[in-house]
């Protein structure tokens, strides 16, 4: 096994968070490598250039791994969900629609709220400053100006065009008086350091080979790697290793290209492998010391785990909206965000309103579930309907339960003889019930819109079972105040391993009613930046102990 | 159906009989893809399907029908692999445009034409929204809640 030179920093996974931690800590002059099970994606092998996009959506772009079964990915077994991810350089940012909306200051409050979830260790106004910088960053587009949200500042881009679709949702908003608001996107609207102004090809579900939108490897990894950021693809880490002292050491990978295993040794490991990979690495990791897996005496690594409550409907209008054409996001609705338990439920719930997609995905029902007639009737169906649908999300905050989690598969195993991931997730009764009134406020918007027609999505299968297509894969080393019942603390700093940190979608709390890039972004930049302030002191702190160093701010 | 292309086309074309726009599934040009892309693993079960609803035997919409009904998860996914096969087909594109779409073969290189958003028409107006400060989050009522989530 070879030991390649000592680094500073290791960082495990590429994604949108190992990027931007990458990035920060390689510019403040720190050694940084990096690892990622998987390849780079060229812009030339993204879909958008061929007729048989649609198809290849289904396939080798399929955003679930056990569908698309590519070498880089890992088996996730469930019973449930359908977790979608994609491992490479950008992670799901090669394949993500790139919705930006920010947490809000309640979502961080939900211990006080209401007990059933816990507070985070922060609070929103900690994190916004790290919001705005994460904004610049990658370049986002949107308005300010919300009255649903907290003032801040412009965004880097102007809003992305409204177009007819956008027009005609807004109006059903509207007639209902609920809120809206159009999307916030990490999709550029004009030309921004670099990258063109996003030219509306209606594709974002099989990401951005333009780097309109802000896939990780044409936006940050190009800054990171000039920085001097060694980037090793292929690199699928098998295990972190401890020393005596109950530091973290370093990691041993396998190149997947040649099968030899390689050490990395480093003074602070950071994982940032999404809700799934993280938990899973660490759970490979057990040892003598950490017998229960790495940094899991609280026994909360890969529990928590949540989605988001999800039920979604596609809404045809009378009007014809061209919705083929335009980015995916076109207006948010926080009509629903703040608790309000006269409804039955605690917690809230976001509207994403999407447009609706190319003709073939528009036949196969692949939002509304319900695919268009065969026979006579077809080309019908498709006269009336295409052009003139929109596709609304009712995306909620669903409650952290310990029993839904991530373990390590007794049966399956990667192309490397690693376990495969175990999913289980079921939904709490709170989020069932969210889910009911959900959807019938989409009904209400159908009815706001004149819909001609509408089909209702609540994932569930022909026996009732939900499941989710879980792009959101979140809470499963989750931070918090106690290390009895969390991973990390506030600085995502593993509570029984000094150097260790964990920061991705799994060091969250609770979930908000948003999609999480955005937050994952700013919470990696608010770490990183820790982590580079604190280098010196972290370096030397002791193993485990459970207290962070006094120099972690 | 036997897996030659004579029953494959009359199953395609029951799925997708054309009109005085859109072209038949044969006529569009998809066969020959479409038994590539089906070959891997839904032409066996289809053609087992098929034959035990009678196919060569009944009416071919009567026995699509009853697949259909029978095997939803089967004939989803190969109704699903019909439909995005035919509209990828430049005949089809063809029709789409002759709707009046402004429609590309691939979305990229070309996207679509541009826009802004116009402050004048889309800024929204209606002053709704609110958010509650951290230190105003207080704990709810929970008495209001039923059952097991309460």
């Amino acid at each position: 096994m070879s030991a390649p030179n000592h680094a500073d920093i290791l960082v495990i996974g590429a994604g949108a968070s190992g990027a931007i931690i990458s990035l920060v800590l390689a510019e403040r002059g720190l050694k940084v490598v990096c690892l990622d099970q998987g390849g780079w994606t060229p812009p030339a092998d993204h879909p958008h250039y061929a007729p048989d996009f649609q198809w290849q959506r289904q396939k080798e772009w399929n955003p679930e791994p056990a569908t698309r079964q590519a070498a880089a990915d890992y088996p996730v077994q469930s019973s449930h969900s359908h977790a979608l991810m994609w491992n490479g350089i950008g992670g799901s940012t090669n394949i993500f629609g790139a919705l930006w909306p920010r947490f809000r200051p309640s979502d961080f409050r939900k211990g006080v709220e209401h007990g059933m979830a816990p507070d985070w260790p922060l609070s929103y106004a900690e994190l916004a400053p790290f919001y705005d910088a994460s904004d610049a960053l990658v370049g986002v587009s949107g308005l300010a100006g919300d009255a649903a949200m907290p003032p801040r500042p412009d965004y880097p881009c102007a809003p992305l065009p409204a177009r007819n679709s956008g027009r005609a949702i807004a109006a059903g908003f509207d007639r209902l008086g609920w809120h809206w608001w159009p999307m916030p996107s990490a999709i550029v609207s004009e030309n921004y350091q670099g990258r063109p102004a996003c030219n509306g090809c209606g594709n974002c579900g099989s990401g951005c080979p333009r780097g309109s939108m802000a896939k990780m490897s044409l936006s940050v990894w190009p800054r990171a790697l000039a920085a001097g950021v060694d980037l090793r693809a292929g690199a699928r880490v098998e295990q972190i290793e401890t020393g005596a002292d109950g530091r973290a050491t370093g990691a041993v990978y396998i190149d997947r290209a040649t099968g030899a295993r390689h050490r990395q040794t480093a003074d602070i490991v950071v994982v940032a492998g999404n809700g799934i990979g993280s938990p899973r690495l660490l759970l490979l990791s057990e040892s003598a010391r950490f017998p229960h897996g790495l940094a899991n005496g609280s026994d909360a690594v890969g529990r928590y785990l949540m989605h988001h409550t999800l039920v979604g409907a596609t809404i045809w209008v009378e009007p014809r909206i061209d919705s083929h054409i335009g980015n995916t996001g076109a207006v948010i609705s926080s009509e629903f965000a703040e608790t309000d338990t006269a409804r039955g439920f605690v917690n809230g719930f976001n509207f994403n309103v999407a447009r609706g997609g190319p003709a073939g995905l528009s036949t196969v029902g692949a939002h509304s579930g319900h695919a268009a007639p065969w026979g006579s009737a077809h080309h019908a169906w498709f006269r009336r309907h295409f052009g003139h649908a929109f596709n609304a999300f009712a995306i909620g905050d669903d409650i952290p339960q310990a029993d839904n989690r991530i373990t390590l598969s007794e049966s399956a195993r990667d192309s490397d003889g690693l376990p495969a991931a175990s999913l289980h997730y079921v939904p709490h009764a709170n989020d069932r019930k969210m889910m009911e009134y959900g959807a019938n406020r989409l009904r209400d918007l159908a009815s706001a819109v004149g819909a001609f027609d509408f089909a209702l999505n609540d994932y569930r299968d022909a026996a009732g079972t939900y499941r989710t297509p879980a792009w959101h894969l979140l809470g499963t080393c989750r931070m918090g105040s106690d290390p009895a019942s969390s991973v990390t603390n506030k600085w995502h700093q593993a509570w029984e391993v000094a150097n260790l940190f964990i920061i991705d979608g799994s060091s969250f709390p609770t979930g908000g009613v948003v999609n999480p890039t955005s937050t994952v972004c700013a919470l990696a930049l608010r770490a990183a930046t820790n982590i580079a302030d604190c280098f010196t002191e972290l370096r030397r702190a002791g193993g485990g102990g459970g207290q962070a160093p006094s120099a972690l701010r | 159906m036997s897996g030659h292309d004579d029953d494959l086309a009359l199953f395609l074309n029951t799925l997708l009989p054309g009109d005085d726009l859109f072209p038949t599934a044969t006529a569009s040009g998809m066969l020959a893809l479409a038994r590539a892309r089906m070959a891997a693993d839904l032409q066996a079960p289809l053609t087992a399907a098929l034959a035990a609803h009678g196919w060569g035997g009944r009416p071919a919409g009567d026995v699509v029908a009853g697949v259909e009904a029978a095997e939803p998860a089967l004939f989803d996914a190969v109704r699903k692999l019909a439909y995005l096969t035919y509209y990828e087909q430049p005949a089809v594109i063809a029709a789409i445009r002759g709707l009046g779409f402004t429609y590309n073969d691939a979305p990229l290189p070309d996207g679509y034409p541009a826009e802004r958003f116009n402050p004048a028409t889309d800024m929204p107006r209606h002053g709704r929204g609110r958010w509650i400060a951290a230190d105003a989050v207080v704990r709810v009522d929970l008495g209001a809640l039923t059952g097991e989530q309460a």
